[in-house]
């Protein structure tokens, strides 16, 4: 199924969906600061995309944390989050 | 001949050929030591049945191709844990823009939102697995990658109660 829409009611749309995915991305790195070093964090071309690098030997025990939040920015702004967790140097525990 | 069309739309012979050979990839991947790569062919025989049963519970994405709103079955890798969260609840999530018939998956492995951190934890790993960047070959070890294959063995056995 297809759906057209004027010019009008595009740039309305895109115009909500900007402010909305900005109040998004302030809770989302807000909480992502919590789990991780967000000073790795990089955007992506799919969507609402992020990147973020954790040590490699703590990936797997942050993938849930990681999920988590995604879930929760998805319910609270009703958007498309992807969080990616790029594997970094290890860190000692 | 080309074939454009999405798991969703396969017939049930051809899912069943395409999971049998991703099954024979991931067990000779694991019996010879290739780590990641049978957790990644562990994750696209998830995304496999997942695709195929939210085909048959009519489960639909919207996406924007050039400028229009398209909704389909054809279901990106991005959008492998929402088709999960469908399946486990009948709810909508991401770009789901119809959940379908599921009546949710109950009494499973997994409740709706262990299944779909798990679903993440395999998507993360398909991804280390075919692009990295890693400095090491096997980042894992073989408990920890035994412990992914099982979590997609029980994501299949839940799914496929819907096909």
């Amino acid at each position: 199924m297809t759906v057209r829409k004027t010019k009008s009611e595009a740039a309305a749309e895109v115009e909500g969906q900007t402010a909305l995915l900005a109040r998004a991305t302030a809770a989302y790195i807000a909480r992502l600061k919590t789990i991780a070093d967000i000073s790795t964090l990089t955007t992506g071309s799919h969507d609402f995309t992020y990147a973020v690098t954790v040590p490699q030997n703590e990936k797997l025990a942050l993938l849930p944390r990681l999920a988590d939040l995604t879930m929760d920015i998805e319910d609270e702004f009703g958007v498309k989050i992807t969080t990616l967790a790029v594997a970094g140097p290890t860190r000692a525990r | 001949m080309s074939d454009d069309r999405a798991i969703a739309q396969y017939t049930r012979a051809e899912f069943d050929v395409l999971r049998k050979r991703l099954n024979d990839a991931r067990d000779t991947l694991r019996s010879g030591n290739s780590l990641l790569q049978s957790v990644a062919r562990a994750y696209y025989i998830v995304y496999v049945v997942g695709s195929y049963a939210a085909g048959k519970q009519g489960v639909k994405v919207t996406h924007r191709r050039a400028g229009e709103l398209v909704t389909e079955q054809d279901f990106s890798h991005y959008e492998f844990v929402d088709v999960v969260w469908a399946l486990y609840t009948g709810n909508k999530r991401g770009n789901i823009s119809d959940p379908g018939a599921s009546p949710g998956i109950r009494s499973a492995h997994y409740e709706e939102r262990e299944a779909y951190r798990k679903a993440s934890a395999l998507f993360e790993a398909r991804i280390e697995a075919d692009y990295g960047p890693s400095t090491s070959a096997e980042p894992y070890t073989a408990a920890e990658v035994d412990r992914l294959l099982e979590t997609a063995k029980y994501l299949v056995e839940d799914v496929e109660r819907l096909i």
